[in-house]
């Protein structure tokens, strides 16, 4: 099927739920999710955004300004912490640019899968699959009127997400993502927005007196896992064990400084992890990040947290594993005990 | 990346934070791509170490009353020559102050070569965190934004 037949597909499933959805509380909001998803592309805004993220290890929380010209323009200036203030990400479709401006450099970086639409329409249905999408209350929310509502898993029934979706132009101002516990340990908010397409130019200019450096360039990868896995040049492991809803996504078989790395995304349309194998003696450099060590299947592991993710990295004699992503510890240690040398299947 | 390696020189250059900013700039992200010159590099910090380490183990205190008797030497106006001074035997140990300088150069040399090189190619867990942000920034409500690892490295705590 082709790639316009998919997004027409998915806009068509979209647009028949909104009707359906256009009801009281507590009804189905999928249509309603999916405008929000979709919103940033025709609505354009600045304000400031607060990002924290509470784990066990510690929290982490920054600010930063934002200015979006629809469809694909942003600017992002950090505010904080410290070390980041007046950092600047712009951010124009696949191509991003980090004003690092302790260093008077710019840093280049492309992601071909920021555009990739069947990659996201495929998300959206995940989502859809493994979410139910609840309107709850209206209320308000920085000065205007929100619509809440919560993903609830449908294994756990619990509610994994909550979004506030401003009634008038559909964007996400507030996203809230919680434990199976129900507490808290993501929020993105955002504060003094405004909407107007009048941003000038400048504000999304690259200065042009520091030095440019090209950053990192990242590929589409491929729907086919299984096929992935099987190129990766190593006998790769893949798991046996996945949460309730996840499934591989797509995956690739990168080069990291000449190592050949294979890495498969899984997912449950809402929550993510990555699974990074190599062989050879390529060691993680995880200092920067504090690790802890621990015992993942008879192996020394290290483990740490970094903003949303967690990270789990060891070492089985032979090949170099890393699962990264939204999930528990105790969650990514199943995950690391059932990896397996066979095929992975969707 | 299509950039050219640096020479040893910049690379120590670098090491030591010599370069103007843009050089240091573009020798930073070479290094973030380029196995070898990352090899090189670490090499380099390696050999500086070592000299470090055996420069801190060759340390001695001073003896005490060395100080007063070099200023006490100092303020002598006619102070009594050296046995060797006046024989011509310093003249003739200059050379060894040369044979000094070379042996801590061949000490650095086999430090450079036994320490092993390469052996293990280091991977910064920036790079993991930047690889699994762009496959799902794909994911309904993820930033689509690649945080550079300088962002996503916690150098705060």
């Amino acid at each position: 099927m082709t790639r316009w037949k998919i997004a027409a597909g998915v806009a068509a499933l979209a647009a028949s739920l909104s009707l359906a959805s256009a009801a009281p509380n507590d009804e189905p909001a999928d249509g309603l999710v999916y405008d929000a998803m979709t919103a940033p592309e025709s609505v354009s805004y600045v304000g400031t955004v607060q990002v924290v993220n509470i784990r066990n290890q510690g929290s982490q929380a920054c600010e930063y300004r934002i200015e979006h010209r629809a469809p694909g323009l942003t600017e992002r200036t950090y505010l904080s912490p410290p070390r980041l203030r007046g950092d600047e990400i712009l951010t124009r479709g696949q191509q991003s640019t980090y004003v690092d401006v302790h260093h008077h450099r710019v840093m280049a970086s492309e992601n071909a899968a920021a555009d990739d639409q069947i990659a996201r329409d495929d998300n959206y249905i995940l989502m859809r699959a493994n979410y139910r999408a609840v309107k709850q209350a209206a209320e308000a929310f920085d000065g205007r009127a929100v619509r809440d509502v919560a993903l609830i898993n449908k294994y756990t029934n619990h509610v994994t997400m909550l979004v506030r979706v401003d009634e008038q132009t559909k964007l996400v101002l507030d996203k809230q993502q919680f434990a199976a516990d129900g507490s808290l340990v993501d929020e993105v908010r955002f504060e003094d927005v405004r909407f107007t397409p009048e941003m000038p130019q400048s504000d999304f200019a690259v200065p042009r007196n520091y030095s440019a450096v090209a950053g990192q360039t990242f590929d589409v990868p491929s729907k086919d896992v299984a096929a992935v896995v099987r190129s990766a040049g190593f006998p790769a492991r893949v798991p046996t064990f996945l949460p309730d809803g996840f499934s591989a996504v797509e995956g690739h078989v990168i080069q990291v400084k000449r190592v050949a790395t294979l890495h498969v995304l899984f997912s449950d349309g809402i929550q993510t992890v990555s699974l990074f194998e190599s062989s050879g003696d390529a060691a993680l450099d995880m200092q920067p990040l504090h690790p802890r060590s621990l015992n993942v299947a008879g192996h020394d592991a290290r483990y740490a947290e970094q903003g949303p993710n967690a990270l789990l990295a060891w070492t089985d004699g032979s090949l170099h594993f890393a699962l990264l992503g939204d999930l528990r510890l105790d969650e990514l240690r199943r995950i690391a005990s059932s990896l397996k040398p066979q095929t992975v299947s969707r | 990346m299509n950039q050219s390696h640096p020479s040893l020189d910049r690379l120590v250059d670098y090491t030591r934070g010599e370069l103007s900013p843009r050089d240091d700039a573009a020798i930073h992200a070479h290094l973030a791509q380029c196995a070898d010159c990352t090899q090189a590099h670490d090499g380099e910090l390696r050999l500086i170490e070592a000299l470090k380490a055996h420069a801190r183990a060759e340390e001695r205190e001073f003896p005490i009353g060395l100080a007063e008797a070099i200023y006490a030497r100092a303020a002598d106006d006619r102070p009594e020559p050296a046995w060797w001074s006046r024989a011509g035997w310093a003249a003739s140990l200059r050379p060894l102050a040369a044979v000094g300088v070379a042996a801590v150069l061949v000490l650095a040399l086999i430090v450079s070569f036994t320490i092993p090189r390469g052996t293990a190619t280091t991977i910064d867990a920036g790079t993991y965190l930047q690889n699994h942000a762009a496959l799902a920034s794909t994911t309904p409500f993820q930033d689509s934004a690649v945080m550079p690892v300088s962002l996503t490295a916690d150098e705060g705590q």
